[in-house]
């Protein structure tokens, strides 16, 4: 006993050989259906060496935690913005309408790129890395923005009055938090680091639950920056000048959304 | 540092119980505890009076530069690092210079101490600078170095300023006696009676600005004359001294008994003492002071987004109202720290925002409060006070208090 190994004609119960159009014994047509036949895809298989953005945090996380939210990129190139592109994130308004693009370079690696968004693309830094003033960067549910420090204007008038200032220490650098609608929050002037978190630190965030205690800081050598995540449980994400290779467990902050990357090998 | 003999945890001197387990410290831990340093009172300097270069005028960085004294003088002891700034290429000369005291023309002056001729204090107690012996103004800044010590032997009593000596030729000016540095304030000279002031047309008015000097006594007064009075760095010998005085300042209004004051676009400003425990509004852009900073009062516009609909990204501002910066320049500020809708306490030693460094701040200063969409500063019973600046015309009551370019001035009525 064995299973017919091809179509059966519905009219008379041949079995006809694969890629024939008609029955051999009564001439019936197969269907269309069966002609075109091919093998589904499954959807969340991927090609080795490419990579899915699962989405840890923002739209379409539920509270399942089993029920990951998945972006496959197997294409070569892959938009994300709140109204264009593949990736879309309609509900979230600190994405720009077309924001980043991730995409596959010749040598097959995946690159994310800035595409001119307001608010930018931040990835978590896995060493302190070098930044510069006017970079920007995220610990918990705060921004900073790394400033110069701000030119003097306390010189005395032309007629000779003296400019009363504050007392004021000498800073080489300052570290702003940055507000909702780019407004500026704390200021902190400071000479050689600054150190944020949310207990015991130069700028402490005692209401921010994804603060760490101690969560990262900045240092000034001569003109150098380094910002380095002090072992923080949620990480520190530094905005990226247009655009940067990933690999396999990158976080990438675009808006609200928090993406992980995971390439398969 | 206190060891706590319970758990052997480090405090602070001034601390009275325990980091660690709140029991009761000992007050003298073990090596010698500092004593805890209260607030000076208005213009003792908050720890020794550092020992200060010669100000281009004087008063700028020297000792008894108080809470109104030269921002430049740091109270704690090299903590800010800036350097008083250099004299602005001989803008004026010091006042008393020019003034040739004419014999017997120290008629205001106090008398001299002993038949044998005045004496003049070698080391000038305004700025500390070296003087030859026979000099009677300071060569630094002008500062009268008259001494009037009763037997020659008491420390160097700040003397009257060194406008003094132009007493006579300004009918509106009184010098005062100087009162020793332990005598109670003021038990002034009875001012000459200013029934017969001469030549100008000018009425003088009930209402005088008294100095306040930095350690509390006073210093000379001006009457104001009815009608408006300019009033700022050339305009009177009171103020010629003060280099953070603009050249015409301010504006007094004298109608009767009711004087009024308004700023003229001054550099510095001209800043009231608010009442203690009492809540004064601050609006968007209102300076005011507490020791020797400066703070400005930034309200929050509400958040707006980009042309395509983007919001710019950044923490929560639900709950801010605001921000207070310290300000460091005409358009340059310092730190800032925002204002949340529960409000914030200041200080050198207690609240959310502190100046350990500054002495003139009180351990709990002020508070600002939010209340109906309204940002309140109250001073709580600081010993400096609180002072914000003047916008517009103020009007202003005997017994007010305020801060032009460095100097404390107290108005009179009647």
């Amino acid at each position: 006993m064995e299973q017919a190994r091809s179509y059966v004609c519905k009219n008379c119960y041949t079995p006809v050989p694969q890629g024939h159009k008609f029955c051999g014994r009564c001439g019936t047509s197969v269907p269309r259906e069966i002609m075109a036949a091919q093998t589904m895809l499954l959807s969340k298989m991927l090609e080795p060496g490419k990579a899915k953005l699962v989405v840890i945090k923002g739209e379409g996380v539920s509270s399942d935690p089993n029920d990951e939210t998945v972006y496959l990129l197997g294409g070569r190139q892959h938009v994300t913005g709140r109204t264009q592109g593949q990736i879309v994130f309609e509900k979230d308004a600190w994405v720009s309408p077309r924001h980043a693009n991730f995409y596959y370079r010749e040598d097959g690696k995946l690159i994310v790129k800035d595409e001119g968004s307001v608010n930018g693309v931040y990835v978590r830094l896995r060493q302190p890395v070098e930044v510069q003033p006017g970079d920007m960067f995220l610990a918990g549910e705060q921004a900073f923005r790394l400033e110069a420090a701000p030119r003097e204007t306390d010189q005395a008038e032309v007629d000779g009055t003296y400019f009363y200032s504050s007392p004021k220490r000498p800073a080489s650098f300052r570290v702003a938090q940055v507000l909702r609608g780019g407004l500026t929050g704390m200021l902190i002037n400071a000479r050689d680091a600054v150190s944020i978190g949310r207990d015991g630190c130069d700028m402490n965030f005692p209401n921010d639950a994804f603060m760490s205690g101690r969560h990262c800081k900045l240092e000034a050598a001569g003109s150098r920056f380094t910002l380095t995540d002090t072992g923080s449980k949620n990480g520190t994400y530094v905005r990226i000048r247009n655009e940067r290779e990933l690999s396999h467990g990158d976080y990438v902050f675009i808006g609200h959304e928090l993406l992980r990357v995971d390439i398969s090998a | 540092m206190i060891i706590c003999p319970k758990c052997s945890k480090e405090n602070q001197d001034h601390y009275k119980f325990c980091l660690g387990c709140g029991s009761e410290l000992p007050k003298d831990g073990g090596g010698g505890a500092k004593p805890f340093n209260p607030t000076p009172p208005a213009g003792v300097p908050a720890q020794r009076p550092p020992a200060a270069p010669a100000g281009p005028f004087g008063s700028a960085p020297a000792a008894p530069a108080g809470p109104f004294g030269a921002p430049t003088a740091p109270p704690a002891g090299g903590g800010f690092g800036q350097a008083p700034p250099p004299p602005a290429g001989g803008g004026f000369a010091p006042v008393a210079a020019p003034v040739a005291p004419a014999a017997g023309g120290f008629g205001g002056a106090p008398a001299a101490p002993a038949a044998s001729g005045p004496r003049f204090l070698a080391t000038c107690p305004q700025c500390s600078s070296p003087n030859p012996g026979n000099k009677r103004f300071c060569l630094t800044c002008g500062f009268d170095l008259t001494d009037n010590s009763p037997a020659g032997a008491a420390p160097p009593a700040p003397v009257a300023p060194p406008v003094a000596p132009v007493a006579p030729v300004a009918p509106s000016f009184q010098p005062v006696a100087a009162p020793p540095v332990a005598a109670p304030p003021a038990p002034v000279a009875p001012p000459p009676p200013v029934a017969a002031p001469p030549a100008p047309a000018a009425v003088a008015s009930a209402v005088r600005l008294t100095l306040i000097r930095p350690d509390g006594t006073e210093g000379g007064t001006h009457t104001l004359n009815e009608g408006a009075n300019r009033i700022g760095r050339t305009t009177a010998p009171l103020f010629a001294n003060d280099a953070y005085l603009s050249p015409t300042h301010a504006t007094f209004t004298v109608r009767g008994t009711s004087v009024t004051i308004r700023d003229e676009n001054s550099l510095n400003g001209v800043y009231l003492r608010v009442a203690a425990q009492a809540a004064i509004e601050v609006g968007n852009g209102d300076v005011f002071r507490i020791g020797q900073e400066i703070l400005k009062y930034e309200a929050y516009p509400p958040v707006g987004t980009e042309a395509d609909g983007t919001e710019r990204q950044g923490a929560q501002i639900e709950g801010l109202v605001g921000k207070i910066s310290l300000v460091i320049g005409r358009e340059t500020t310092g730190n800032a720290f925002p204002i949340p809708v529960t409000g914030l306490f200041l200080g050198r030693e207690r609240g959310d925002i502190l100046f350990p460094e500054d002495g003139y701040v009180s351990g709990l200063h002020a508070q600002l409060t939010v209340a109906g969409g309204k940002l309140t500063l109250t001073d709580l019973n600081s010993s400096n006070g609180t002072y914000i600046r003047a916008r517009g015309e103020r009007p202003l009551q005997s017994g007010d208090l305020l801060l032009m370019g460095q100097q404390l001035f107290r108005v009179n009525v009647g």
